[in-house]
């Protein structure tokens, strides 16, 4: 028997990917962004976390089926890094492949080939994070590895670059700035990219630091209103891409 | 007269309805109005060997056409009418029933007469101590511990007499007209000269032109003096009440102005399909160039506001769309307006419903969803492909009847111009679920409730169905006691009342030459309210879960701690509320619902057929029954807290659903529709989740009547707005919100109904 460990399910989830959802949050994140709003998907143990067998979780999933299909919505796969769990998340997208699910997998990017390999052919959409294109900023903010990241990057989108959606978390003093937006526009331009998704930091999870007895390293800012955003979007649009706020 | 009410089980002063509009003040002064009752009294009293066919019509010729009210200038057709506390009506919103009297309202009635006149009142109030239709039903009816009087919260049970919801069949007093009607009986009457109701109801005819005489005339007087806009509609209405006065109307002024002052001398307070009824004439008055589009919208807000200025809290249905409509192209020209009067009014009544299946066009989809969307609350949404099939095997009857059935009040279904529904019964199941674990005794005031029903102490349960069955035995009393007292509210009624008026416009009273409750309806039909299913589900969920399968407690600790409302035992109260709640799309929980609903459901069901009603159904509709009744419940194994409301309708508890919109409703589509007569389910969203993603919250709804949900109400609020609302009353003068089977203007709601409001999840 396949389990997956769980941080959280929800369901009727209408923004990470289309129609109506439910997005299994999985336990378990190799990155550190000071900037986290779920802050208690980081570590594969948690006195919360849920350890739930494929099957369970599938038969779960299949209670909202028919929502999913009047609403051309599915199943998304959130974490933490979904991939870290690799082995029982392929199995669990095979699975709902199978039941006819639309599927996606929101990730950071950060996991081994093989777990993009072995989920590749059960993903219809990848929700791929693009924090910094800057490999030293990005490590050292986040602990990702660059080099790692673009490579997976590089992989799905090769495969089908329509499948692939991007989002960008927007973080005052780390990415707030034109020079990170051209090069995410030129990068989804080279791999053939047209979706881009822009996420305004907010601080709606920093009390669950506080709760978790960790210190919220990134103080001193406020959520950001959209309207800070709205001239980025603007020139994503003027290079024809589909850009959502 | 002291005496003679310390007799009584009850306070006959004591309020019997919910009733939160405000009423007009009656036009008359206080002594033509004490002069209208002491004539009523003593023409009641002088027919007291009469039969009650006469009794009724002499009586109502004191008060019609004189309680008729003034023509108002907005009025585009006549027909206003004012109640005092003693009179003739069918049901408690309007007036009173049968021959009545309101003791409250006679009681405040008398103290604003002059000191030396009151006597005059107390005349009235000792005589109708012994008349009024209701006291007699009541003394007749209530026990000490078991069945209380609307709405004694104390009771685990409360019954009335009352004919609500009755529904006319409109299609035939529009196509006949009065002359045809009259024709009809004469026809009758040539074949039985003696025949009573008919005679009666040739009587209520002439009532019926006196009325429309006496309107035409007050028309005419406010010819002198109105403005040079005014005149033509007053000249049309001069001219409609003479036609409809003997002819069948010809145009959709008339066919309103006769089915408008028809419904108001019957007291009928549910007007039903209009949409198949008046679209006919509409639609040609539009073709014909008749009316403008400007003038029939003006004509359907004057429907609107007439309902609206009857102010009956929970009633005004107005009905559009469904299958079974005889003229579905025309009635769709009246839905259409009706949709855009109803969003433009944002009033609390009518009550206006959609009626709706697979086939339903994505316009008319379109428009309700705007109207709910713009804060009107309505229109409340009933699946007809769930309840047609539904009715047909509740209530006996086919398909084509069964597609005439109509909500009235709070959800009740009947079927039009066919049937009786009127709910004269609640019941409590949380209530009797908490006398039953404490012995037998409510554990609010320490009076035995159990009506004799043996109950053995908690120790000697040993299982979870044992359990279980103890508390069927008790509801299985209270069931028998319902069917009885519901039965017996007929019988009351029969003996003195014909309801002449409604009983010509329900099949088949004139046919058998019968009163509606002396044989005449064709289908002798009832419903009984139950309340604090869900509460009492979860809380035999979490009995059977804390205390048989997980034995973390027995039951008499769960029940100490239950009595005590949780004081010192606060892990028990935790480890309750953490147990699995309906509303979650969680098999443990909703199954336990379920099984709840289907016994209680079935039972009833059951009863009725054997006591020899067409049906007898429950309806799990609540007013704010569930507060007020809870308020008066004590604390309860789900967690809930003593004198807490209860859960609304079959909705869960005010937040106990935490799984997001798809969980509730497949939760509240769970329930097979045929063993009820109605059922409502509420759910609140934020303008922005409505009304930003229409295409997903129509793919919502649509799934979850695809999956068997019969019917939906939504409530559109933005977030923290109710609790400005409690806190800047004056800021939100027109915030209508969906209670359960009524809309209401949130901030003159009192504040126990305002808190559970605020309780239920709202969707952002």
């Amino acid at each position: 028997m396949t389990d997956l460990r769980v941080s959280n399910i929800e369901r009727f989830a209408i923004k990470d990917g289309p129609g109506i959802r439910t997005v299994v949050f999985l336990q378990g994140c190799p990155l550190h962004c000071p900037w986290c709003a779920n802050p208690e998907t980081r570590f594969m143990s948690h006195e919360k976390v849920k350890v739930i067998p494929v099957d369970e979780l599938l038969s779960l999933i299949m209670r909202d089926a028919d929502y999913y299909r009047n609403s051309g919505g599915g199943l998304t796969v959130s974490g933490g890094e979904p991939l870290l769990q690799y082995e029982a998340l392929a199995e669990l997208l095979r699975r709902a492949k199978e039941c006819g699910l639309h599927t996606a997998v929101e990730t950071s990017g950060q996991a081994t080939k093989t777990a993009f390999k072995a989920c590749l052919p059960y993903v219809d959409l990848w929700l791929f994070d693009v924090k910094s294109t800057d490999p030293e900023r990005l490590s050292t903010f986040t602990g990702a590895d660059h080099h790692a990241v673009f490579g997976n990057l590089r992989l799905i989108a090769g495969e089908d670059p329509s499948k692939v959606v991007f989002r960008m978390p927007c973080i005052p003093g780390f990415n707030l700035c034109d020079e990170h937006f051209d090069s995410v526009f030129a990068l989804a331009e080279s791999l053939g990219i047209r979706r881009l998704d822009v996420l305004p930091y907010h601080t709606l999870g920093v009390a669950k630091y506080a709760r978790l007895g960790i210190e919220y390293k990134y103080d001193g800012y406020s959520s950001l209103e959209p309207d800070v955003l709205y001239p980025y979007v603007r020139k994503g649009h003027d290079r024809g891409l589909d850009i959502n706020l | 007269m002291k005496g003679k009410e310390g007799a009584l089980l009850f306070n006959v002063e004591q309020s019997q309805n919910v009733e939160q509009s405000r009423k007009f003040a009656c036009e008359k002064p206080l002594m033509e109005q004490l002069e209208i009752m002491e004539e009523y009294t003593a023409v009641h009293r002088s027919m007291l060997d009469s039969s009650k066919e006469e009794r009724e019509v002499a009586c109502l010729k004191v008060i019609f056409p004189r309680l008729l009210r003034t023509i108002q200038d907005q009025d585009l057709f006549a027909g206003r009418l004012d109640f005092l506390p003693v009179g003739f009506g069918t049901v408690t919103s309007v007036g009173g029933v049968g021959h009545y009297c309101v003791f409250r309202k006679l009681r405040t009635f008398q103290n604003e007469l002059p000191e030396e006149e009151r006597h005059r009142v107390d005349a009235l109030y000792e005589y109708w101590l012994d008349h009024d239709l209701k006291t007699q039903y009541n003394k007749e009816v209530l026990t000490p511990d078991t069945i209380g009087m609307f709405i004694d919260c104390n009771y685990p049970m409360i019954a009335t007499a009352r004919l609500s919801g009755m529904m006319l069949d409109y299609p035939k007093l529009l196509a006949n007209g009065i002359g045809g009607i009259r024709k009809m009986l004469q026809d009758k009457l040539s074949c039985d000269p003696e025949n009573k109701f008919h005679k009666a109801g040739l009587e209520c005819l002439e009532i019926f032109v006196s009325c429309a005489e006496s309107l035409r005339q007050d028309a005419l007087r406010q010819m002198d003096t109105c403005t040079e806009e005014r005149r033509p509609e007053l000249q049309r209405i001069m001219d409609g009440l003479e036609t409809v006065k003997e002819e069948p109307p010809r145009t959709f002024h008339e066919a309103l102005q006769l089915f408008w002052l028809y419904a108001l001398l019957a007291g009928v307070i549910n007007y039903g399909r209009l949409d198949d009824y008046l679209g006919p004439y509409l639609a040609a008055d539009l073709r014909e160039g008749r009316l403008t589009d400007e003038d029939a919208y003006r004509y359907m807000k004057c429907l609107w506001t007439m309902i609206e200025n009857r102010r009956t809290t929970v009633n005004g249905r107005v009905i559009v769309g469904g299958r079974g409509r005889k003229h579905p192209e025309d009635a769709d020209v009246f839905l259409h307006y009706a949709m855009r009067v109803c969003k433009d009014t944002r009033y609390v009544e009518p009550q206006f419903t959609l009626r709706f299946d697979r086939n339903t066009s994505e316009q008319i989809w379109d428009e309700a969803l705007d109207a709910i969307g713009a804060g009107a609350t309505y229109p409340t949404l009933y699946n007809d492909d769930v309840n047609i099939p539904a009715v047909e095997y509740g209530m006996r009857v086919d398909e084509k009847t069964a597609e005439q059935y109509v909500p009235f009040g709070c959800t009740e279904f009947v079927i039009q111009g066919q049937s009786t529904g009127t709910p004269n019964i609640c019941i409590n199941l949380l209530k009797i679920l908490t006398i039953y674990m404490n012995g037998g005794v409510d554990p609010v005031d320490g009076v035995r409730k159990d009506g004799g029903v043996p109950i053995k102490p908690l120790e000697e349960y040993v299982s979870f169905d044992d359990f279980y069955d103890g508390y069927k035995m008790l509801l299985d009393h209270y069931l028998d006691l319902s069917v009885k007292a519901q039965y017996h509210s007929y019988e009351v009624m029969n003996r003195n009342v014909a309801f002449l008026f409604t009983s010509l416009m329900v099949d088949d009273c004139i046919e058998r030459g019968k009163a509606l409750l002396d044989g005449g309806i064709r289908y002798l039909g009832g419903t009984n309210e139950t309340y604090g299913n869900i509460n009492a589900s979860d809380s035999l969920w979490a009995v059977n879960d804390l205390v048989f399968r997980k034995k973390k407690y027995t039951l008499r600790h769960l029940h100490d701690a239950v009595l005590a409302d949780f004081k010192g035992y606060d892990d028990v109260l935790q480890d309750c509320l953490a147990c699995d709640k309906y509303g979650n799309d969680l098999d443990t929980a909703d199954g336990m619902a379920n099984d709840l609903y289907e016994f209680v459901a079935k039972g009833v069901r059951q009863r009725g057929i054997d006591i020899g009603m067409q049906y007898f159904l429950i309806v799990i509709s609540n007013n704010q029954l569930n507060s007020d009744w809870g308020n008066r419940t004590a604390a309860s194994p789900d967690g809930r807290r003593a004198f807490m409301y209860m859960n609304p309708a079959n909705n869960p508890q005010g937040g106990a659903n935490r799984n997001g919109p798809t969980a509730m409703l497949n939760s509240l589509a769970r329930f097979d529709a045929r063993y009820h007569a109605g059922s409502v389910q509420n759910i609140k969203f934020s303008p922005g989740m409505f009304n930003g993603n229409r295409e997903l919250i129509k793919a919502l709804f649509r799934t979850y009547f695809d999956r068997g949900g019969c019917h939906l109400m939504v409530t559109i609020v933005d977030r923290g707005q109710l609790e400005d609302a409690m806190e800047h009353p004056e800021k939100y003068p027109d915030l209508i919100v969906r209670v359960a089977g009524f809309s209401a203007v949130f901030v003159e709601l009192p504040r126990n109904i305002q808190e559970e409001l605020l309780s239920r999840v709202l969707y952002d």
